[in-house]
Formats: structure tokens, sequence, C-alpha cells
């Protein structure tokens, strides 16, 4: 057998050796200079954040500590260790009261994000009249407290025989819908129109460009949003406390509030409770950095 | 495969006319270019005719049908972004199922369309891959193919080539145009560069402030522009343009005066300057007609003596600004000619290579032989006559 070469062949070679890249490795040695160059400032700085975090961080040790404590006061105490504050929190519908909270927590959030993603689009890409007085309009609404509306709300709520676990969700879900608005609003702003129209060009309907393309683009910001309504469901003391009327059906901020007696509060009670209502909002945002670890996803996509 | 007709289409933002009294015929199968500076209206154009737009004023037609009203999906189009507009979050095949996938098309034959589509522009082996992972030229492939997997009736392009290097672009452009020749998809190409019109198109359509001032392909654009914006935009190195005096000797001859010189033009060019209502016209000349004296052709009567300030060699040949009395003209020198910079040179013309324009409107005044001229000056007088309904003439104006 002959290996034939032909002319390509020679060019190619010759091509290839010319294009090879060169064999230059940067200076080394080199060492970074002005390194340790005004240390005062920064460490002023650390101990002025230092002091903060350990401000905030009181708090949080007294719940630890306080639920491992037998004999649990406002102190934070090296605790006699015991297991019992557990239990009794979440007895006498201490546990239903998590059920509650859940339900209560995941309805508010889904009616608020289905609702937030419809309006923010429409508002990023329709033709709205009065778009930008109509937006500052919701940007007022998310500053108003719950506590200055409750009370015509409840007006509203007994007429309509509403003060049950499911309605006061709706009014949960409406309450994070402007800052909910405003969040996806900035994030479909981000997504450029190219990838909407060429779908559009395609024969898309809106609904399938929001679920095929919006959608999947502004996970995290979608994720952003549920978990804000989660939050914000899931630690309202106030709505619950004037919304919901069965027992049955009490959350668990009321569920600790009932801790408190007018004899004596439960601080054992409280803390162990405290900590087990805090574990989905922990598991929650750990789960949120990692979406937001993803990054943009939009790389590749388009350029310019 | 379809015809499109703009008739007086006009789009304003505002008061600001982006397109103004659009009117232009594109036959089934054609591939046009509609070419201008950035802000010309040939961007919007397209969009007015893939339907992400609604003119103002005016309708379009596809075949016999009246879309101006029609939503994008309903137009049978497809269209390739200068973004490319892929989906960031699919898979390169998911990409280009995406259309027939929304559509709700034979689900059966997708695999085999899909992969037909990518054999023809060799993604094959890229299939799985997403979007982030592929180069610029790639990229640009997932995004024809996704044009050509519709087997649309009309190929829309903006500007698909302007984020690709120089020597991709070369390639992409000839495939485009094999592609092109393969289908006979009528296709709408927008661009900037007139290099890329010049090459690729059926027809150009030369646009500037939102009008279409000229049509015609591109040996008509080259020979015969129309004015002087389409003449020194058409060609590079650009057109030189320098003002003349026209000059008529008692014997009836007929010549201009620039450049230190006197011309006589032929009859042919000094039956129509004279029938004109300008003693001065501008004269255009193109670099490749200004010639090294050493090599010029018998026919190059008109000899100039200037000074070489630049020149940028390009091995094949060379680019020299010369600077004759007070104007810099450029020339398309040969290899062999070595002049430098700051040396003299003598360069030399043919009187039948020079272009006439009218001094206040820029439009052409002689009609060079040669190139289809007529229709294009009927063209012209369309392209240019702005109706009463425009709200606002200031930009149509400038």
């Amino acid at each position: 057998m002959t290996i034939a070469i032909t002319q390509d062949d020679i060019v190619q070679g010759a091509l290839d050796a010319a294009s090879s890249p060169p064999s230059v490795a940067p200076p080394k040695g080199q060492v970074r200079k002005d390194a340790r160059r005004d240390l005062g400032p920064v460490l002023a700085g650390n101990a002025a954040l230092g002091l903060l975090g350990i401000a905030f961080l009181i708090p949080l040790a007294w719940i630890i500590v306080g639920s491992f404590d037998a004999k649990a006061t406002w102190g934070i105490e090296l605790p006699h260790w015991t297991l019992s504050n557990f239990s009794a929190a979440l007895a006498d519908g201490g546990l239903r009261s998590l059920g509650n909270s859940l339900l209560l927590s995941v309805t508010a959030s889904l009616v608020s994000t289905v609702v937030a993603v419809m309006a923010a689009y429409s508002l990023v890409r329709r033709r709205v009249p009065w778009k930008g007085p109509l937006l500052l309009v919701v940007l007022f609404l998310s500053a108003i407290p719950v506590a200055i509306i409750i009370v015509p709300v409840y007006q509203i709520y007994v007429s309509l025989g509403w003060l049950s676990i499911l309605p006061s969700a709706l009014f949960l879900g409406v309450t994070s819908l402007p800052f909910e608005i405003w969040l996806l609003k900035n994030y479909f702003e981000l997504l450029p129109v190219d990838l909407e129209e060429a779908a559009a060009i395609e024969r898309a309907n809106t609904y399938q460009i929001l679920r095929r393309v919006v959608l999947p683009l502004s996970f995290p910001g979608v994720a952003a949003s549920a978990i804000f309504g989660f939050v914000n469901a899931w630690g309202s003391f106030i709505v619950p406390l004037v919304l919901i009327s069965p027992s049955s059906q009490a959350t668990g901020p009321i569920t600790i509030f009932g801790f408190m007696g007018a004899a004596d509060v439960r601080y054992g009670d409280i803390a162990a409770f405290s900590l087990m209502y805090s574990v989905p909002i922990f598991i929650l945002y750990g789960a949120m950095s990692r979406f937001f670890q993803g990054g943009f996803v939009l790389s590749g996509g388009v350029r310019g | 495969m379809a015809s499109v007709r703009f008739e007086g289409v006009w789009k304003l933002f505002g008061d600001l006319p982006a397109v103004a009294g659009l009117d232009l015929d594109i036959d089934d199968g054609e591939f046009v270019v509609f070419v201008g500076p950035s802000g010309c209206g040939k961007t919007t154009s397209l969009r007015l005719l893939a339907g992400l737009e609604r003119p103002s004023y005016g309708s379009i037609w596809i075949d016999n049908d009246d879309v101006t009203r029609l939503p994008p999906g309903k137009r049978d189009i497809a269209m390739v972004f200068q973004s490319y507009a892929l989906y960031p979050n699919m898979t390169v095949e998911r990409n280009l199922a995406f259309g027939p996938t929304v559509r709700r098309e034979d689900k059966r034959e997708l695999p085999s369309r899909v992969h037909q589509v990518a054999s023809v522009l060799g993604l094959e082996l890229l299939l799985d891959r997403k979007p982030a992972e592929l180069s610029g030229g790639q990229r640009q492939r997932v995004a024809l193919g996704r044009a050509l997997i519709r087997q649309p009736r009309l190929f829309l392009m903006d500007e698909p080539l302007s984020n690709l290097d120089a020597a991709l672009r070369v390639q992409m452009r000839e495939e485009l145009v094999r592609l092109h020749q393969l289908l006979s998809v009528t296709t709408v190409y927008v661009t900037h560069d007139q290099v890329e019109a010049m090459t690729m198109g059926d027809r150009v359509a030369v646009m500037n402030g939102g009008q279409l001032l000229q049509v015609g392909t591109p040996d008509e654009l080259f020979e015969n522009p129309g004015d002087l914006f389409v003449a020194t935009f058409v060609g590079t190195p650009k057109m030189n343009t320098f003002s003349a005096e026209l000059t008529s000797d008692r014997d009836g001859s007929t010549a201009i005066r620039s450049l230190g010189i006197s011309v006589p033009v032929t009859d042919w060019q000094a039956a129509q300057l004279l029938q004109g209502r300008t003693q001065t016209p501008v004269v255009g000349l193109r670099p490749s007609d200004l010639h090294w004296e050493a090599e010029a052709s018998p026919e190059c009567k008109a000899h100039l003596k200037g000074v070489c300030s630049m020149i940028e060699r390009l091995g094949a040949e060379s680019f020299a600004s010369v600077t004759i009395g007070d104007v810099v003209m450029k020339a398309r020198l040969p290899r062999a000619c070595r002049v430098n910079a700051d040396e003299p040179i003598d360069l030399a013309f043919d009187p039948a290579d020079l272009y006439f324009f009218d001094p206040q409107l820029g439009k052409a005044i002689v009609e060079r032989p040669g190139a289809a001229g007529q229709k294009n000056q009927e063209l012209q007088q369309n392209a240019t006559a702005i109706p009463d309904i425009a709200p606002s003439r200031r930009m149509v104006n400038q």
C-alpha cells in the first residue's frame, strides 16, 4: 500500500505549521506587592461588621440554647439538656399548626406567583395604557402595612363568611403581589425580546411563549418570587390571627403566641417551636442560593 | 415561495418616520438586499414585513394576500435574527424542533426533518449541545436551520453575518447564496455592509433616512447610481467627488474644468449635461477608474499630477490618497507602482468613466450607457415623491 500525499495535504501541513501557537511562557517569579498596605481601615471595618453580626446572632443563639434547656428563661444560659421542649411544643395542635402554615404559605405563594408572572409579563411586553403611573401605584401598594387594611378586610371576610385558612391565603398572596410584580418585571425586562419575537414568528401563542421561552429563562426570578410569597405568608402573624376563626386552623405563629400565657411564658416551648418553624426557611434559602449560583442562563442565546 | 409588495408603507416612531413611503415589488424567488447606514429604516422595513411592527400607513402584500394586519405567526415566514435568538435553555435539536412543536406538526416526521436540516448545515454532531457550547458560526447555522426547517414561503434575514469574524463571514456569505440557489425561496436580507449587499443580492435596495433611494441589480447601482448617496455608498473605496465647471469651446465641444485641468467630455455626456440646469456639476470618479499613468489605457485622455499623501498596500494592489490641488482623491494602483508617501505621482482617467450629479439635489444628471438605466430613473422618481399624508417632513428632507 502506498500513501499518496496530495497537493492539498502539503498545503494543509504548511498551514497547520504556520498557525501553531508560539511557545512563549509569561515571566515567572513576579510577586504581588502592595498587598499589606492600609491595614487599619480594613480592621476597623471588619470589627464593625463583626459586632453587627454578633447582635444578629444573639437571638438565634437563644433559640438554639433555649430549645434544649429544661429550665429555659429569657436569658442565654448553659442548658439543662432535654428534648422534651420539642415534644411539648408539638403537642396540643402544635404539629397541626405546622401543617396549617404549610397549606397557607403554599397556597399564598401559588396565588401570588401565578398572578405576578402574568401581570409582570403583560406590563413588560404589552402596550398597557398609563403603564408608568400604574407601576408606581403598585410600588406604593407594596409599602402599605397590612395592619392598616386588616380591619376593613376583616369586615369584608365576616360578611362573606370567609374567616378560614384558604381565603386568608388568598389575602396573604395579594399582599405579596406588588413586590413580586416588581421583582418579576425587572427580571423579564432583562430577557432579550428577540427570543419571544422568534417564537411569535414560529406561530407560538402567548401561553406557549411564556411556558417554553420566558419561564425557563427567568426561572431564578420566578423561584425567588415564589419563595418571597411563601416566606411572607409563613411568617405572618396578624393576618392569620385576625382572619382565621377556627382554632383547628391556627398557624405556627399563633401557636407560639399561645405559649405565652398570662401567668407564665413557656420559654423552652417557644424556642423549640421557633427552631422547627425556621427549618423550612433555611431549606428554601439554601435552595434559592443554588439557583442563583447557576447564574443567568442566557449565555449563548443571543449576542450583541 | 412568494412575491412581496410594499405599497406606500410608512412607519412613524412618534414624529420620526423610520420608513417613509416605501414602494417596492419583490419577485418570487428573488434575493433582495436592503442596505444602508444605521438608522436608515432597513431593519424596520424587514420587521414590518415580518409583522413584528405595524405600518403607520400603507399596506404590505405577500403573494396576493394583504398581510398588513396579520400577526407574524400567520405570515408563513422564517426569520434569522442578528442576535440569532437561539433558546439558550434548549439543545440544538430542540431549538430546531421548536417551530414544528409549537405548531403541532406531525411528530413522527420531526426527527427526520431535524436530521435532514442538520445534515444540510453540518450540525449533526452538535445536536445535543446547548447554544452556549457553540461557536459563533455554529450558532449562526442553528439560527439558519431553524428557518430552514419551516420551509417558509419567505426568508427574512436581519444582518445575520454581522457577529461573525471576517473570514467566517465570507464563507457564510457563499453558503447563504448556495442555499438560496438550492431552495430558491424569496429572501429579504438586511445588511449595512455594501460588499455583502453587492455580492449576495439579485437586487439591492439602498435606503437612507427612511427612504428607498434606489433599487436595482448590483451592476445597475454601480454603473448608474441614481444619486450621490448611492454613488458614494456603493463600491469600496468610496467614489471620489469634486466640483467642476461646465465649459463650451468655440468649436462646440464641451469640457469640464476641475482639478486644474480641462477635460473634454464624450458626446453622450455633453448632450445630457447641456440639457441639465446646472453649470457646476458635482463630478464622481471611482478609485478603480483613476489609473497610474504608466499603465493607463489609451482612452485615459485626462492626466493629473498629484502628491501621494498616504498609501495602503494590500499586496495585490494598493490604495493611495493623492492630493491634487485642494482635493484628496483615492486611486487604486497596481502592484508595480512603488510610489511612497509624499512623492509625486501621475494619474490618468477616461472621461467616459466620470459620473455627474446635480450640486443641489444630488441626483445623477448623466445616464451612463450599458446598464438598464431607464428602470432606475422611474423608481427613483417614485421613491422620492413624498405623499401629502406625511405628518412630519423633518427627517425625510434631511
